[in-house]
């Protein structure tokens, strides 16, 4: 059996991002990177599987610039088998990462795509179900557990009420969410060794898809700012100024 | 222009975020046409159709639409939006399963989660956990966008009368199925719809600990929510969590208790009316977004809080 | 926020903050801190928190020492606790050099009273099990030691602050400081404040501080990494089982250092290639700021780690912490006051800053509220650097300073980065003459001349090297023939007006000269006795006097004389280390030199020692000052730099037959000691009044006031505990003292050497040290530590070589 794992380098969860001054975006320079959270439990999950079965091949796939391969390379620290990488410079909408992921989904004909179900940067939530679409298979979005039963999947599925089952025959895309697994951490040597690991290299326009974007950023902008608030030095003070000040009960 | 607009409903009725979805379509352009697939859902068109903003009404019925699976209902209505200019939903996780899957089908590049039409091409939508906003312009022809509930007011839902035109259902898609679903029930009002929510972090420290927050939240008729920290410790069930991949509230009333508002947390609540912080330590950064922030231990102020409340007259409902 | 206070410190990192809570301590409670962002959002936050007592500076030992002190105090005072694990910390040896470093650090932990202990590398096994340590020398231990919770200690100290009545205002950025008359006016976005002094320690930020004022600061702050794993089963059950945490790990010759971190290990390596950060600072919204990893630099440093504990390859990385760290280009920070302003301090450039913010606000309050520092400072000095430190400058120095943190710090290293930088005329010359430079305060200096079949290269130990030889022939040669000397390097100035003379009589202890054409030695005490500069006085002509010092104390000595000047214009200052030269030539065949060089009178009864005379040499202009550092018949010639090649040309030419050589600095250094000749910083010192470094003859109590007099009277009649002594080593063939050997009687510490060598005139090894006065006496029999081997001395007569001074009278 063979995953396939799509990762995104995007800017590290804990870095306050900044607005560049000229709103055309957002201040990457000397900016720490690395892995969307919910790509690290994509990339768990596959490695769980792995090492639960035999004969399965754990294949990382990034879309980006050069310095994006190095979310492969950790994904080949922590078990992936093999890297690819596809270089595209500049914003990639999910759309045109979903037809590069589409034709190296053609190329490497996994049973199983994982990938984060949100990236953190955009928020956009659609590139796996858009891979899906295009290949014409079904989608588990959203997945909190997956359980593999021969040729199809059974996955619990995070949703507004609560949780939905469903079954999805393979091949399938999977949309993982953070609490899916714990993402282990990659030790010193097998990062290391993942460094001298080859990543295949393809381009967009190799692969044949036009990654112009059809969504045009006009600018960027930091959201209003809150007025400041105050300290209240009593429960009891706290609930006169929320009934009589603010009004809200 | 006609605006095609996925309801989102049980069968049985329209879930609430559609009015809001409804109201944003009409923003765009005021031919907003309503596409409702299900099963048995007669009910359901019938109260679009009075809806005054929805000028038609869209059915599809099929057993197999049952369930809402995105599969089955992204084939069906790319044939439907044939024309239209723009097909909308609300971004919660059905719109958020659904309409990638039909932007791909339509070679569109979707806009996702907006905050505000500037016009029919052009959307405000947060980026960065809400950190920053964008404002974008779509070239496609057709336009796929999904709306933040929280953003729009809910529409009218009494004094109109739109056709109900039915239409044939399309090829089941077989490769996946439907097993069951867990709906949490409550008698709370729902989480991302309720005009006071009261979160607990991890602070709380265990899941009894919560009942500190709920006999609060039944007080205030609030929903309950929780932090990322809370439902991840097991205190409480996931369907709570406000926070960036959780769910983004706007309530008038937010208190966060225990919770010391991390970047993720912020994400899902920082729109509030009014924030509340309660939290003994004083440099946490939710005080800095709190507009009363009470420096105390919880355990001896949610007691209190609720001493408090029970002091008032009365309670706005 | 107040619009007034005494003090007002810029940046609330634990070194601001330090600085706050010191000043209100010293009962200066009208004093702010001003914090742009969070209290530690520039580099604090991230510090891994280690507490280094070891350090090879006197000056930095003493701030480390008092730091720990001060940590373990702290919760009791002020009911927050610091996090401040006292686990000890163990560096490691492979290597013999590395063995000799520890061996002379541990004599500099003598004096300073910091505890440390010799490891074998079985007892490094013991206390360290995971530690592999079957290829070591040894180890030495700082029991004391250990590591802290950075933002804790930093919010401990900002409650004592608080809790004594200073405040904090954060949130509020600066955005000019200002200078009054009586002190500074600070101005922030939220309003401004008046003071009378301002402290800047604004980290990262140091250099956009110091424009405020037009300082140049020299800080510029380097990227360190340190990586986090994930808990190891094998430290969980040393947990479990109550066993003690095994402390912090230092292995200096693969240069990082280790420790245990919630169950699993943090490394820190000091790696070659890192690269300086916010060279142009950092930007206005920066806080809690890190930086993109890079562990490929990291990579040796990775593989000398899984060697040494093999654990620690074992588990996961859980996060790498990649963030800016400040520096200066010698790696100690600048903790003093600013040259040219009055009252602004500088608290910056900090590279352990967790341990030195606690003595460094200890020393900056004393300064301020008692107006000296208690502890020599010399080696955190901010005016140990001058204009030479350029923007590039310093990014070569201070990644330098960075990746030599765990490198051998040789007594006679020379960094090889932004060298060249500063020549006098005669470098070619020397260089061809096999020249081997080393550099002070910029100035390219020879340290010694290659002899036959030597590579013209230096040899850095701790003990006798190859250079050892060739000072010895050096040496010989000014003994029997004549030396040549490049001091160009020395700090010169003129100090003239209507008010000069009144002016150096107050500055210095001794009389000036009062005959146009006479020189004397002169001492600048500070205002609580101690030394602080020493000058050469020359009286140019009525109203006019040459100042001659030190060339590493040139911006130290020339802002503390601008600082004493008069206000009222009676006094100018004119500095003239760049526009002039000098040129030394001494040994017994110095005056036939001068004779075959110049028509002037070089006579003994025409030329007395300790005057000077305006001569030629060749056609060139030149101040002859017969003086010297050496002992011998000899002259300083001082003249217009452009006139340099000219003489030396000259002399070089005249004196082939008469054996002129060239010779270094290494060279002067042996043949001062031998005259026991004092050195600032070494045997003088603020912590000595004069009277201990045996300057009796050079302080005139009665000739009127001046500044220190009061202090001093006051120090003599409480009595003094020092006395300077000139040693010889015995049966020693391998290494000289180097300085801070603790000296011992009867097994007991009774004082430490200042500096040492051997004396080839003399055929001895000789050392100069402080020691209790009551044993001072000639011929007492003590015992010296060089580098951990004991070895018996005697006290000398001062001035072993020569002692009548028949020769350089001659």
């Amino acid at each position: 059996m063979k995953i396939l794992v799509a990762v995104k380098r995007v800017i590290d969860y804990n870095v306050q991002i900044r607005v560049k001054e000229d709103g055309t975006g957002i201040v990457t320079d000397n900016v720490k990177m690395s892995t969307n959270p919910p790509d690290d439990n994509a990339i768990e999950e596959a490695v769980k599987i792995k090492e639960a079965g035999t004969e399965i091949e754990v294949v990382a796939v990034t879309v980006g610039e050069d310095k994006a391969q190095e979310t492969v390379r950790k994904a080949l620290a922590v078990g992936a088998d093999r890297g690819i990488h596809v270089k595209a410079d500049g914003i990639i909408e999910p759309l045109a990462v979903a037809k590069i992921l589409q034709k190296i989904v053609d190329k490497e004909k996994p049973d199983l795509v994982f990938m984060g179900k949100q990236a953190i940067d955009d928020d956009c939530n659609q590139t796996g179900q858009m891979l899906s679409a295009l290949l014409n298979w079904s989608q588990a979005t959203f997945a909190s557990k997956i359980n593999i039963k021969e040729n199809k999947l059974e996955v619990i599925r995070e949703i507004d009420e609560g949780l939905e089952t469903i079954e999805v025959n393979l091949p399938t895309v999977v949309t993982c969410d953070l609490r899916l697994n714990e993402p282990r951490y990659a030790s010193l040597p097998n990062i290391m060794k993942a460094k001298k690991k080859p990543i295949e290299e393809f381009t967009a326009t190799g692969l044949g898809v036009d990654v112009t974007p059809r969504v045009q950023q006009i600018k960027v902008e930091e959201p209003p700012k809150r007025k400041s608030g105050i300290k209240v030095s009593s429960v009891a003070e706290l609930v006169q100024k929320l009934k009589n000040e603010a009004k809200v009960i | 222009m006609s605006i095609l607009l996925i309801a989102e409903h049980n069968n049985k009725e329209l879930r609430a975020f559609t009015l809001n979805a409804i109201t944003a379509a009409s923003q765009i352009d005021e031919d907003v046409h309503a596409l409702l697939i299900g099963n048995d859902c007669s009910n359901v068109a019938k109260f679009l159709s009075e809806i005054p903003l929805v000028k038609k009404v869209i059915q599809v019925e099929a057993t197999h639409y049952k369930n809402f699976l995105p599969e089955n209902f992204a084939p069906l209505i790319v044939k439907v939006s044939e024309n239209y200019s723009h097909v909308i939903s609300s971004a919660n996780t059905f719109g958020k399963n659904l309409m990638p899957r039909i932007a791909a089908l339509l070679d569109t590049s979707q806009v996702s989660d907006i905050i505000k039409v500037i016009s029919p091409d052009t959307f405000l939508r947060p980026i960065y956990a809400g950190n920053a906003f964008a404002t974008v312009k779509s070239t496609d022809a057709k336009k796929c966008v999904t709306i933040r509930p929280t953003s729009f007011e809910p529409c009218e839902t009494s004094g109109g009368s739109a056709l109900i035109e039915k239409v044939d259902a399309v090829e089941e898609f077989i490769s996946s199925k439907f097993i069951k679903r867990e709906e949490v029930k409550s008698d709370r009002p729902e989480l991302g719809t309720a005009r006071i929510v009261i979160s607990g972090g991890r602070g709380m420290q265990s899941g009894e600990n919560f009942k500190l927050i709920t006999d609060i939240a039944d007080k205030l008729n609030a929903a309950i929510g929780a932090s990322r920290a809370a439902v991840d410790a097991g205190y409480i069930s996931n369907e709570h969590q406000v926070g960036q991949t959780g769910k983004v509230v706007v309530p008038d009333l937010y208190i966060a208790v225990g919770i010391s508002g991390a970047i993720q947390h912020l994400a899902g609540m920082k729109e509030s009316k009014i924030i509340v912080a309660i939290n003994k330590d004083g440099e946490a950064p939710i005080f800095s977004v709190a507009d009363y922030g009470l420096e105390a231990d919880l355990f001896e102020a949610l007691p209190q809080f609720l001493e408090e409340l029970n002091k008032l007259n009365t309670i706005q409902k | 926020m107040k619009s007034k206070a005494k003090v007002v410190v810029v940046g609330g990192g634990v070194v601001g903050v330090s600085a706050l809570y010191h000043l209100a301590k010293k009962g200066l409670t009208d004093v702010v801190l001003v914090e742009r962002k969070e209290l530690t959002s520039g580099s604090t936050w991230h510090a891994a928190g280690l507490l280094p007592l070891f350090n090879m500076s006197y000056s930095v030992g003493q701030l480390h020492k008092y730091a720990v002190d001060l940590y373990k105090k702290l919760e009791e005072e002020t009911d927050q606790n610091v996090g401040f694990s006292v686990v000890s910390n163990i560096r490691l040896a492979s290597t013999k050099d590395r063995m000799d470093e520890y061996y002379q650090y541990a004599g500099v932990a003598q004096t300073i009273g910091v505890d440390v202990k010799f490891l074998t590398p079985e007892q490094v096994k013991e206390i360290w099990p995971l530690c592999r340590t079957d290829d070591l020398l040894g180890a030495i231990q700082h029991p004391e030691d250990g590591y802290i919770q950075p933002a804790d200690l930093t919010q401990a100290m900002a409650t004592g602050a608080r809790n004594m009545g200073a405040e904090i205002y954060r949130n509020t950025a600066v955005v000019g400081i200002k200078q009054t008359k009586d002190g500074w006016i600070v101005e922030t976005d939220k309003g401004t404040i008046e003071c009378e002094h301002v402290i800047s320690c604004s980290g990262n930020f140091a250099r956009q501080t110091g424009k405020m004022v037009g300082l140049d600061i020299p800080v510029i702050p380097v990227e360190h990494q340190y990586i986090v794993t994930e808990p190891h089963p094998d430290i969980l059950k040393r947990k479990k089982e109550g066993l003690p945490e095994m402390g912090v790990l230092r292995d200096s010759d693969s240069r990082w250092y280790m420790r245990e971190e919630a169950g699993g290990l943090i490394l820190g390596p000091y790696e070659d290639g890192a690269p300086a950060c916010y060279v142009d600072g950092p930007s206005k919204d920066s806080e809690y700021e890190l930086f993109q990893e890079d562990l490929d630099r990291l990579a040796p440093h990775i593989e000398g780690a899984i060697h040494r504990v093999p654990a620690f390859g074992e588990v996961g990385v859980k996060k790498v912490y990649n963030g800016a760290i400040c520096y200066t280009p010698d790696g100690n920070p600048i903790v003093g006051p600013a040259w040219g302003l009055k009252n602004f301090w500088i608290n910056e450039g900090h590279s352990f800053g967790i341990t030195a913010a606690g003595g460094a606000g200890w020393q900056l309050a004393e300064w301020i509220v008692d107006g000296e520092p208690t502890i020599d400072m010399l080696g955190v000095e901010p005016r140990r650097f001058g204009d030479y430190v350029t923007k590039s400058y310093l990014k070569e120095k201070n990644e330098e300073a960075y990746n030599h943190v765990f490198k051998i710090h040789y007594p006679d290293e020379e960094r090889g980065a932004a060298r060249e930088l500063r020549t006098s005329p005669c470098y070619d010359r020397m260089k061809a003459l096999g020249a081997v430079f080393g550099q002070k305060f910029g100035w390219e200096r020879p340290n010694f001349f290659a002899i036959d079949g030597m590579e013209q290269k230096d040899d850095w130990s701790f003990r006798r090297s190859k250079w050892f030889k060739a000072i010895e022939k050096e040496c010989k040669n000014v003994k029997e023939n004549v030396g040549l000397l490049d001091m160009t390097a020395f700090a010169k100035c003129r100090v003239k007006g209507p008010g000069a003379e009144e002016f150096l009589d107050y500055l210095v202890a001794n009389k000036i000269p009062k005959k146009i054409g006479r020189i004397g030695l002169c001492h600048a005490l500070n205002t609580k006795g101690g030394v602080h500069s020493e000058f050469t006085i020359m009286k140019e002509a009525e109203g006019s006097y040459y100042l001659v010092s030190a060339g590493a104390n040139q911006r130290l000595d020339h802002d503390w004389i601008q600082k004493w000047i008069p206000k009222d214009g009676s006094v100018q200052f004119e500095n003239l280390t760049n526009s002039m030269g000098v040129l030394v030539v001494s040994g017994p065949k110095a005056r036939e030199l001068m004779t075959r060089v110049s028509r002037d009178d070089f006579s003994k009864e025409s030329f007395k020692w300790l005057s000077a005379k305006n001569v030629d040499i060749g056609n060139a202009p030149v101040n002859a000052m017969r003086v010297n550092f050496v002992g011998e018949l000899g002259w300083e010639l001082h003249h217009p730099i452009e006139y340099q090649n000219h003489i030396f040309d000259r002399l070089m030419e005249a004196g082939k037959d008469l054996g002129l050589k060239p010779y270094g600095i290494r060279a002067m250094n042996s043949l001062r000691l031998e005259k026991s000749y004092k050195l600032v910083g070494t045997e003088l010192s603020i912590e000595y009044s004069p009277y201990e470094s045996g300057l009796d003859r050079f302080i005139h109590p009665n000739k009127g006031n001046f500044i220190g007099l009061e202090a001093l009277n006051k120090w003599r009649e409480k009595g003094f505990s020092n006395k300077l002594v000139t040693l010889e080593i015995h049966n020693i063939d391998d290494a000289d003292v180097l300085g801070n050997n603790p000296i011992y009687e009867n097994g007991k510490v009774i004082g430490r050497a200042t500096g040492g060598d051997f004396g080839f005139r003399l055929g001895k090894s000789i050392a100069l040290g402080m020691i209790k006065p009551e044993i001072a006496t000639t011929g007492q029999k003590l015992k010296i530590d060089i580098l951990g081997k004991m070895y018996d001395c005697t006290i000398l007569e001062e001035s072993p070589y020569d002692p009548q001074n028949n020769l350089l009278r001659a």
